[in-house]
């Protein structure tokens, strides 16, 4: 039974602190809330950290630099029955708990554990989703970089919890706490790609689509997919190449209007040099709140010049991501920038996760300090 | 097509299959216990989500995997389909913001629940039980696979399965989504007694086929039981019972009947044998109903004073006497009639004989005022007897009402009734008594058919052994004679109390009527075996259907003619069925 297995593999991950010569205290069922919570907003925060320290993004498609125009229509939606684009969608998902923390000597580290899982979803011709692929891990986060503890843990086999460690030390100042709970989040990130990279039985012509950004060096291996955000950050400054003009972005996606998308964009001094992206309205304004809403960020490797062959495949991908705006998830949050199938994908993800108590039970019940 | 050699030999019949639709049973998962926070399975029910492209319908029954390897089988109540849209308006948005047009890529995620009651659990063995083992109510665990129960399940969960043969009576079919039709047999102990007895059907008029219903149930006891059994039937409606025992027009029993029959094990369905049909005198001519009288046992029945005079109550029992006198005056003719003589000479001479003669025809009556006075009462004597006289006139007015009935008088000879049922009915005999000309005249049919209710009880009363053990008597549109109300008239009260008792006496009534709510609770409360046919959805939410749950309730309403929903006292769920034709002539309307 699987919770035997977790719960044998916690008490060897004890036993092996206890052996270091270290105290485990284990985190309060009644102090400590039941799940470390996440940002509200993920793909944003995400986004906002890569635009962070340079913002400036250039046109890779090529625009008119006297006369610009950003925004561009791309004609009707493309159905499944006319050109079945999209085949795969993948999504991941995270539960993280605050273990307890560790005593040594003076201090004291805290130790989380995430429950990471990953699902895609393959679609037919009829519109009827099926489970793809799924992935399931359970990871324990320790903040060490180095040391004894580290070299006892790491010297153990594991079978049902992996012990993971920061590898760099965070930032002064910065809670300890919440770089483990981001280390998950990249730990997830990493199990996202593997399982894409990973997916059996895929063909040429069956497009991926991944919750988020494709923002990895995996990812950016990976052909016939695209990075989907429902939520970007703001802070990206256009401008058009060989030209003065410059836009921000909240300027240009109010200046969209429903199926009509931005012009293609690199960032002008980026990591990835061969990731394309651009915006592309779902949803007209007068059906939504503000103009920000409605609007996805598309990501693509693209590499070499521009061209009309590109331009094309930008143009199917936009017209079948228009199609992919019904049935819609009204009115869960977001359910104006959020397709259907990364919708499902979502579910199911979520759905294979362990129930919070059950998982407590397993880390905190039953265990004084050690 | 009728085909003789087809009939001769059953195994050459199509299969069922080929003429209803079926699946495989019993072998394949057909879905998965889905028990949630806020419908948990229970000790009486669960929930299952249905695997896609599996046909379930309610009434379907299934089997689930429980306690100690027990099984639960359950029979569903109702079928949902629902989605992750959270509300209409999600769907709405769904479609553009309402452009019937606009298709999405992606089909929502659906499925279908059937919603389940528990019926039987197979048990877990025990010796704190008479047949080794108990049965178990714990609640099937989610995700538990689920299968169609297969005919063994099903006959368990209806408790066909400790059925002895000989106690058999076919009932009906059953269709189930899965598997080929299965035969429900009900315990004839609880429908011909002396457990449980009475039939009574329901349902809207020209859909529900309610007296197709019991005409069939009752050529199966005939047929099984009959060497014990026997009938008495009413026809109120045209012609449609004078004709039972000949061969149905052909084609009317068509392949779907047949196969039906065969499932029952009734092998080749006939009409009844050994009918005797009841005319009234001078309200229907025999001749003007068959072709050639001679070639059936058709006769007229009448009704002489020496007849009934102790059931005036009966033809009275229309009337408001808010003062007894009417009851007064037929009680002492039941009781005294053999003393009373004419001592009045004018009154004598009025309908010419001489004085002391005793009173004997309905005209000696008519004339006759000699009643004692503590008969008559303290009030006006003569206003007291010209209302009994003028009523008396009015009630025996119809042609059915004679002074002599012998062949002499009549031409022919007319039977009483109550006779014929206290001296000749045999087991295996059907007596058919018309009594549809009087359609018009409530009180005339109450009181026919209240002296052969109490003509039967009086001979099962007082002549056992010559008796057959049972005898079934089938009466239609049973609200013009047992109205629901406080105030009964004889008749209802006659019913009432072979409703009652009547199983213990050997007979069995088979009534049916357009709204159950219109009859006398105390008739279907008594009845073990109770039917709905197709029934509108506010008849459905009066008091008397509250033996039917709602999700039962909204399946009636969609029922089609020849399917019904039968309750018996012995039965753990209604079940639903359907059954074939009556295989005897219609009339040709």
């Amino acid at each position: 039974m699987i919770f035997d297995s977790l719960a044998a593999s916690a008490q060897k991950i004890l036993d092996a602190i206890t052996e270091s010569k270290a105290t485990f205290v284990p985190a309060s069922p009644t102090d400590e809330p039941p799940v470390e919570v996440e940002p509200t907003d993920p793909d944003r925060l995400r986004d906002d950290a890569y635009f962070g320290d340079d913002n400036i993004c250039e046109t890779y498609e090529i625009v008119d630099r006297f006369n610009p125009v950003m925004s561009i229509p791309i004609g009707t939606p493309l159905s499944i029955s006319e050109d079945n684009v999209f085949v795969y969608f993948l999504d991941g998902s995270l539960r993280t708990y605050y273990w307890g923390d560790i005593a040594v000597s003076t201090a004291s580290y805290p130790a989380l554990a995430s429950e990471i899982a990953v699902s895609v979803l393959k679609r037919d011709e009829s519109g009827f989703m099926y489970p793809g692929s799924s992935r399931h891990q359970i990871i324990a986060i320790f903040p060490f970089t180095t040391g004894v503890i580290r070299g006892s843990l790491e010297s153990r086999s594991f079978d049902a919890i992996k012990p993971v460690f920061l590898e760099s030390e965070p930032q002064a100042g910065r809670d300890l706490r919440s770089a483990l709970a981001a280390k998950a989040r990249e730990q997830l990130h990493v199990l996202e790609v593997d399982t894409a990279v990973n997916l059996p039985d895929r063909k040429d012509g069956e497009w991926l689509v991944i919750d988020g950004d494709i923002r990895q060096s995996s990812f950016l291996r990976l052909k016939e997919t695209i990075g989907l955000a429902k939520s970007f950050s703001w802070k990206p400054v256009i401008k058009v190449a060989n030209s003065q003009h410059q836009f921000n972005l909240p300027r240009i996606i109010q200046g969209l209007k429903e199926n009509e998308r931005t012009p293609v964009l690199r960032k002008k001094f980026g990591e990835y040099p061969s990731l394309a992206f651009w915006y592309l309205r779902l949803w007209p304004t007068d059906r939504l709140d503000n103009y920000m809403q409605g609007v996805v960020k598309v990501e693509i490797v693209l590499e070499g010049k521009w061209s009309k062959e590109k331009e094309d495949l930008v143009t199917r991908l936009s017209r079948a991501l228009i199609a992919e705006k019904l049935p819609v998830i009204y009115p869960e949050r977001r359910w104006h920038s959020h397709i259907y199938p990364i919708y499902q994908t979502e579910m199911h993800v979520k759905n294979t996760l362990f129930s919070p108590n059950i998982m407590r039970q397993i880390l905190i019940g039953r265990r004084g300090v050690v | 097509m009728h085909n003789e050699e087809l009939d001769k030999n059953g195994k050459d019949l199509p299969p069922m299959k080929d003429v209803l639709p079926d699946q495989p049973a019993g072998t394949s998962v057909i879905g998965r216990i889905s028990s949630t926070e806020r419908d948990p399975s229970s000790s009486s029910g669960f929930s299952f989500w249905v695997k896609r492209g599996v046909l379930i319908n309610p009434f379907d029954y299934v089997s689930v995997e429980n306690f100690e390897g027990s099984r639960t089988i359950g029979v569903v109540k109702e079928i949902l389909a629902p989605t992750d849209a959270q509300s209409h308006l999600s769907n709405y948005v769904s479609s553009n913001f309402g452009d019937t047009e606009a298709q999405g890529n992606t089909r929502r995620v659906t499925t279908v629940i059937a919603k389940t009651e528990i019926a039987a659990n197979t048990g877990v063995k025990s010796p704190h039980s008479r047949r080794g083992k108990r049965s178990v109510f714990y609640p099937v665990l989610n995700d538990s696979p689920v299968f169609f129960a297969n005919n063994e399940e099903v006959n368990f969960a209806l408790g066909m399965d400790v059925l002895a043969p000989e106690d058999r009576l076919p009932a009906g079919v059953i269709l189930r989504s899965s598997g080929e039709p299965l035969p429900l047999f009900l315990d004839r102990r609880y429908v011909l007694g002396p457990e449980g007895a009475h039939v009574n059907v329901s349902g809207t008029s020209g859909l529900a086929a309610k007296t197709s219903y019991l005409m069939f149930l009752l050529r199966l006891i005939m047929e099984r039981f009959g060497d014990k059994t026997a009938a008495i039937i009413f026809n109120v409606k045209q012609q449609d019972l004078l004709f039972i025992d000949d061969e149905p027009a052909p084609g009317f029993i068509d392949e779907y009947d047949r196969n039906l029959y065969r499932v029952l094990e009734f092998g080749e369905p006939g009409p009844f044998k050994n009918v005797r049909y009841f005319f009234p005198y001078g309200a229907r001519d025999i001749g003007s109903v068959y072709e050639d009288p001679s070639k059936k046992q058709a006769f007229y029945y009448a009704y002489t004073l020496e007849d009934v005079y102790d059931e005036l109550d009966l033809l009275f029992s229309e009337i408001e006497d808010p003062q007894f006198t009417l009851a007064s005056i037929a009680s002492y003719v039941a009781q005294d009639f053999d003393r009373m003589k004419f001592k009045n000479a004018a009154d004598a001479s009025r309908v010419s004989i001489p004085v002391g003669t005793k009173v004997k025809t309905w005209m000696h009556l008519k004339f006759f005022n000699d009643f004692p006075q503590d008969v008559i009462g303290s009030g006006n004597s003569q206003s007291i007897l010209g209302r009994f006289k003028r009523h008396l006139r009015r009630l025996t007015s119809p042609s059915i009402f004679v002074d002599d009935r012998s062949s002499g008088a009549l031409s022919f000879d007319a039977y009483y009734l109550g006779h014929v049922i206290r001296e000749s009915l045999r087991a295996g005999d059907v007596v058919v008594v018309d009594i549809q000309p009087f359609e018009d005249k409530i009180g005339t049919q109450g009181f026919i058919v209240g002296d052969i209710v109490r003509r039967l009880k009086e001979a099962y009363r007082d002549n056992r052994n010559q008796m057959p053990n049972h005898t079934v008597i089938l009466i239609d549109e049973l609200n013009r004679y047992v109205p629901s109300g406080s105030n009964l008239t004889a008749l209802g009260q006659e019913i009432i109390d072979l409703a009652r008792v009547g199983r213990a006496e050997g007979v069995t009534l088979f009534t049916a009527q357009q709204f159950r709510a219109d009859i006398h609770h105390q008739v279907y409360e008594n009845c073990a075996t109770n039917l709905v046919g197709i029934t509108g959805s506010t008849e459905l939410s009066r008091s008397a259907y509250d033996f039917l749950d709602k999700q039962t309730k909204a399946v009636v309403g969609s029922l089609d003619p020849g399917e019904m929903v039968l309750v018996n006292r012995r039965l753990k769920q209604p079940v639903r069925i359907v059954f074939p034709k009556p295989p005897y002539k219609r009339q040709e309307r």
